[in-house]
């Protein structure tokens, strides 16, 4: 402390800067020298991590690097004796162990913002567009009935503004943070030989996990103490804020889905590793869902796991006995009675006018609502079909009200926009900086884009009636707040990937 | 070992990417176009049809007047009560029971019944009750208010209801018209303007029926319909239908008999009757006895319902039609009066001519015997009129000729529609010129081988009477608007001169004549100049066809009044009498001079009655009782009566007088006087003889003997005529003095 006195500022910040150190004991001066603009560089395994020099989130321990070698032949020894020994029960359990066990994470490094690459404008303007033009035609959709359900025409229009608001914030302060927080291991030290040292590799438990085991526990909370609307039990009252957990176990889902799938990238043509964990991921989603009888969640989230897995490359076998699994129980589920549900469904879907006081109402009515607007629609607020003609004008059917209001061409600027946003997500899921991201940043761009086109689709009848919402437009304010913390993820990822 | 993503990660992404932002946003995109655009008209229309509620606003129908503004025809408010049971089961599907019990009680409808009509729930029309008026309205508004139920499942449609205040009278005429617009009589003819143009209120509502806030509304107001005056007056078409009637009954008419009076300088239709007709406000009632007999018998028969349907419906149309201008009849004798005219004027016949008959004429070997089957001799113009003598008017017609008998069958309007304004006239029957034989010729100039519409024949009579003129005869006199402007007024079209004023005039002295001939015919009026000719005509196509066991008669008489100066020409059609007499000197006259007799008073038409006439009145028997017998013999004097005092007269009064006061009898009869305490049977009675067959004359003697008086009713006085009923019964003893009324009636073809 004593070396600073008498020196002049400039002096002082320079010894300053010189002995600064951060966390791993790096020279903060060494890495500001190679890191005025980070250059991001193919990360190799076997790399010195001081070498390398620059800020590296994810690597492999210096010891395991240096050791691959040794490891790749440890590990052939291992499966040679393991066939060996495989005659004996002991070995099968521990030939069943090893194939279940995936290999060692990468460790996990924290990047300071400062560090980090430039903030993604496109992706950002495209979601402030949407999310500005969502507010403004929810306010005008819900008009209607937010003036006979609440006595106030922007009751449903400023509770969603207010959701904007912490969305947007959540969204931008995500973004200034290092999206590999997700994959820390929470306990950063190891017991060696009776000494607590610092951990060489990422496994361990981390936020992935933990936020997944959180959305089950609140989904499990539904199940309990859940409200019901609309005859479905899906909604929790937590402290005066009502939200629904499966908007939350989307994102859980998919960001377990992309840890597991980085860490067992290697092993990924085994069943075990390869296929079978990811089932039991859609396998506990799906059991909730049904819980709450919450198809659409269910089918969302089995797709985007499905597209996850088709992208880590997975067991192509596990694939077809999948399918085949899922005809089957397909079958046995229409055979079980719920064949009416459907059958309505697919009714209104090939003749939307059959029974259109009914069974097709609200696809007939949606229909009738995007015909009303033609081209360019009978402008701003002006729908007539939001006078209760149209049944959920501020949910599932906002889209309706836009194109009655808009015309085809406001239509067709929406569908425009979301696959801007899904052509630049899946950009950023290519050019991501490690597999981590990349899974995520696939997840939740086909989130949103499956959403988006699944609703648009019902509104126009391409497909039968589904009951989903559209992101950053439909009422609901835990949708829209998750909808925004993912774009938040997305930015984060953009900010390290190669673009 | 790098953990960056690798080829076939971003492949696959690429893959991902293609499918769902691609290919899926792709296919959506068309389906929205296709949605939003190509199908846009079609959604729009579907959009403005549930968005837009159209109320109609009903156009008010016209009123029909008579000529004298008298309501023959309304249309007052109701309202009909419509619930839409799919609506009920959309939004009240737990109050259902409700409403049913509600309603029931409010429109006194049975429950049972709404409940069955809200169970077929595809329904969004079922008419609760039809023409309930306001009061009911406003109770099922405020039902719907009190429990806030939708309007869009229970509400009023305005309607309304047509009265006809004089139920049947008129009603061939006026007519009645049903939901479809199709109908009968004015109401149908006139329907254009009657009804005139519904509104519309067009207001964009929301899915509960309210308006939207800021959505504009259309109104379009109704154009009430126009009124109508007409010709008809409903006095005089009473005193018609009235004596229709009688005749219908008295002489069993087995078809409707038809009656109309026209005014013979202007064409307008006076009264036109048929009867029996049918009740406009019940229009599906079967007024005529014989067809509703017919159908009871039917039903008795175990005949099935459709044959019972379809006879019911052959007898709707018969009894809704109207006679007088859409059924045909074979003229009979009143056509002579055509021969004649033509004969005529085309001076092939003067007054002087004599035809001679022989009771049968040969016409090429067919013989064409007369009524009378003696023959009537040798008879002038006149006489041969007079005696409706058919040889005689064969000669005419020969000497007329084809060529110009048909000229004038032309001329008279007998081959061409009159152009009434009322639907339905049909289209004369008649030997054309090409197929003309002497045959044809011979039995067309007495009127028995064309068959022509009633109303050809009065405007064919008009032209004889008025100078020669045939009128376009019609029934509307006004089209008045709403505001009461007269927006159309009829005209007398004049459609040509058939005969010359000349011809005109001898031919009103000839049917003078034929009515006052020999002391006056059934169609006589004392006090009035009245022309006219009987028709008594052979329904010998039914007949011969069948349709009828024995032969039929219609007995018509057309007569002109004044015949000096024509104004009204009247025609009475009798079909099918069954009581025995056939001839319509003796049917259908008395029918001419009952409605004559007591419209041309109304009319303003008074009797001039001539000093014979005069002393032939009818008195009123004054109130005596009480007075001294001079006093009495005096009052009785002055009335026209004479006195036969019973009992002492010395300080006695009158105490009983027969007949009574008030009783009508003829001038120069005798009143009794009792003075006195006379007790009852101490009076004076007499033993009423059998006058039947009698002629006046003789009638009048045969009572006078009996001391009783005589009170002749009838037209004919004339030898010719004999009594067919007395009013008092042969052989029953009453008081001396008392009025035995003597009806005499001429039965044959003369006149």
């Amino acid at each position: 402390m004593s070396q600073g006195k008498g020196l002049s500022y400039e002096q002082r910040k320079a010894l300053y800067e010189e002995n600064v150190r951060d966390r791993h004991g790096n020279k903060i001066a060494d890495n500001a020298k190679k890191a005025e603009r980070p250059k991001i560089e193919p990360i190799v395994f076997n790399k010195p991590r001081n070498e390398s020099g620059m800020t590296v989130s994810l690597s492999q321990s210096p010891k395991a690097s240096q050791n691959t070698e040794q490891t790749a032949k440890e590990n052939k020894t291992d499966n040679t004796a393991a066939r060996k020994r495989s005659v004996t029960p002991g070995g099968i359990i521990d030939g069943l162990i090893y194939s279940c066990k995936a290999p060692d994470a990468p460790t996990v490094t924290y990047t300071r913002m400062s560090s980090l690459g430039r903030f993604d404008m496109p992706l950002f303007t495209v979601v402030v567009i949407l999310l500005v033009m969502g507010v403004i035609m929810m306010s005008s959709a819900s008009y209607a009935y937010a003036l006979k359900d609440e006595g106030d025409s922007f009751a449903y229009a400023s509770r969603q503004l207010v959701a904007a608001i912490i969305g947007f914030a959540s969204m931008l302060f995500i973004s200034r943070l290092d999206y590999h927080l997700l994959i820390m291991p929470l306990r950063r030290k190891t017991w060696v030989k009776g000494r607590l040292v610092p951990k060489e590799n990422g496994n361990g438990v981390n936020m992935t996990h933990l936020f997944f085991l959180f959305c089950l526990f609140l989904m499990v909370l539904v199940v309990f103490m859940g409200e019901s609307v609309n005859d479905a039990k899906r909604w929790l009252v937590i402290f005066g804020v009502r939200f629904q957990p499966s908007e939350f176990l989307k994102l859980g889902a998919i960001l377990l889905t992309a840890y597991v799938l980085q860490r067992n990238y290697d092993k990924r043509s085994t069943m075990v590793c390869g296929f079978m964990k990811y089932i039991l991921i859609i396998g506990v989603c799906c059991f909730f869902c049904l819980l709450q009888r919450h198809m659409s969640a269910l089918v969302i989230l089995a797709v985007i796991i499905l597209a996850m897995m088709f992208v880590g490359g997975c067991n192509k076998y596990g694939f077809i006995i999948f399918i085949a699994l899922a005809l089957v129980g397909g079958a046995i589920f229409l055979a079980s009675g719920s064949w009416e549900y459907l059958n309505d469904r697919i009714q209104s879907w090939q003749k939307p006018f059959s029974d259109a006081r009914d069974t097709t109402y609200q696809t007939a009515q949606s229909l009738i609502t995007i015909g009303s607007g033609g081209w360019f629609g009978l402008g701003l607020g002006n729908s007539r079909q939001k006078y209760y003609y149209l049944p959920e004008s501020q949910n599932d059917f906002v889209f309706s009200i836009i194109c009655e209001e808009l015309g085809f061409f406001g239509g067709m600027v929406i569908i425009l926009l979301f696959v801007m946003f899904a052509v630049r997500g899946f950009t950023i899921a290519m050019r991501a900086r490690d597999r981590f991201g990349s899974f995520v940043a696939l997840g939740i761009t086909l989130q949103i884009t499956l959403q988006a086109l699944l609703n648009i689709g019902v509104a126009c009848n391409a497909i039968p009636n589904t009951g989903i919402s559209l992101p950053f437009f439909s009422y609901g304010r835990t949708a829209l707040v998750t909808q925004l913390v993912e774009a938040g993820i997305l930015l984060s990822i953009s900010r390290q990937a190669e673009t | 070992m790098s953990i960056k993503p690798t080829k076939s990660m971003r492949n696959r992404i690429v893959w991902v990417t293609i499918f769902s932002a691609f290919l899926f946003a792709g296919y959506v995109s068309v389906k929205l176009f296709d949605a939003g655009i190509v199908k846009s008209g079609d959604m729009q229309s579907m959009a403005n049809e549930q968005q837009q509620s159209s109320f109609t606003i009903k156009a008010h129908r016209g009123t029909i007047y008579d000529r004298n503004n008298k309501v023959l025809a309304q249309s007052t408010a109701a309202w009909d009560i419509i619930i839409a049971p799919s609506y009920i089961e959309l939004y009240e599907k737990d109050n259902r029971e409700f409403i049913c019990k509600g309603l029931s009680k409010i429109l006194d409808v049975e429950y049972e019944t709404l409940a069955k009509a809200c169970e077929d729930t595809s329904n969004g029309y079922y008419i609760a009750k039809k023409r309930v008026n306001r009061d009911v309205v406003e109770a099922v508004d405020s039902f719907i208010l009190k429990n806030n139920l939708k309007k869009t499942s229970i509400y009023a449609v305005e309607n309304s209801v047509r009265s006809y205040p004089n139920g049947s009278l008129a009603s061939s005429v006026i007519g009645f018209i049903n939901e479809n617009e199709e109908g009968y009589g004015i109401e149908a003819y006139y329907n254009e303007y009657l009804k005139g143009v519904d509104g519309r209120y067009i207001t964009v509502t929301d899915a509960d029926g309210d308006a939207m806030p800021y959505e504009h509304e259309a109104r379009y107001e109704a154009i009430d319909g126009n009124s109508l005056v007409l010709t008809i007056d409903e006095t005089l078409q009473y005193y018609l239908e009235k004596n229709l009637e009688t005749t219908v009954s008295q002489h069993k008419l087995e078809n409707r008999s038809t009656g109309i009076i026209m005014n013979a300088k202007t064409g307008a239709i006076v009264a036109m009757a048929t009867y029996p007709g049918f009740d406009p406000n019940d229009p599906s009632y079967v007024f005529f006895e014989k067809d509703r007999l017919t159908l009871a018998q039917m039903s008795d028969d175990g005949k099935t319902e459709d044959e019972i349907h379809e006879k019911r419906q052959e007898i709707w149309g018969r009894q809704w039609q109207n006679k007088a201008v859409s059924e045909l009849y074979i003229p009979g004798s009143v056509f002579k009066m055509f021969t004649c005219a033509a004969a005529l004027e085309e001076e092939v016949v003067s007054l002087d001519s004599t035809f001679t008959c022989m009771g049968v004429a040969d016409v090429a070997g067919t013989k064409i015997r007369c009524w009378n089957s003696g023959g009537h001799g040798t008879s002038t113009l006149t006489e041969a009129m007079i005696r409706s003598c058919n040889p005689a008017f064969i000669a005419i017609g020969q000497l007329l000729g084809e060529d110009k008998f048909s000229k004038y069958f032309e001329a008279f309007g007998f081959t061409e529609k009159t152009g009434i304004d009322l639907p339905g006239e049909a289209q004369s029957l008649y030997v054309p010129l090409e197929r003309m034989g002497i045959v044809e010729l011979s039995s067309s100039a007495f009127g028995q081988t064309n068959k022509v519409t009633p109303i050809q024949m009065v405007a064919a009579a008009a032209a004889v009477v008025n100078g020669g003129k045939l009128l376009t005869p019609y029934v509307v006199d006004k089209i008045i608007d709403s505001n009461g402007n007269v927006i159309k007024s009829a005209e007398t079209i004049v459609k040509r001169q058939v005969i010359s004023e000349e011809t005109s005039a001898t031919m009103r002295q000839i049917l003078e004549d034929v009515v006052t001939f020999n002391g006056g015919s059934n169609a006589y009026i004392s006090g009035y100049r009245i022309g006219g000719k009987s028709g008594t005509s052979e329904k010998i196509d039914d007949y011969n066809s069948g349709k009828t066991e024995e032969l039929r008669y219609v007995a018509t008489f057309c007569a002109v009044v004044p015949i000096n100066d024509p104004e009204y020409v009247m025609l009475v059609v009798c079909d099918e009498p069954t009581s025995g007499y056939i001839y319509g000197s003796a049917i259908a006259a008395p029918v001419v001079s009952a409605v004559f007799k007591e419209g041309l008073e109304y009319l303003n038409i008074y009797p001039e009655y001539t000093a014979e006439e005069l002393a032939q009145q009818d008195v009123t028997v004054p109130y005596v009782a009480g007075y001294n017998s001079i006093r009495a013999e005096g009052m009785l004097t002055a009335a026209g009566l004479k006195a036969e005092i019973i009992g002492s007269t010395d300080g006695t009064v009158v105490t009983g007088q027969v007949p009574i006061s008030g009783t009508v009898m003829p001038s120069g009869g005798t009143v009794l006087l009792y003075m006195g305490d006379i007790p009852l049977s101490d009076y004076r009675f007499s033993k009423v003889p059998n006058v039947i067959g009698m002629t006046v004359e003789e009638a009048n003697k045969a009572l006078t003997d009996a001391g009783l008086n005589i009170c002749v009713t009838g037209s004919a006085t004339g030898s010719e005529a004999k009594a067919v009923t007395q009013s008092i019964e042969a052989g029953l003893t009453v008081y001396r003095g008392s009025v035995v009324e003597v009806n005499f009636l001429i039965n044959d073809e003369t006149g």
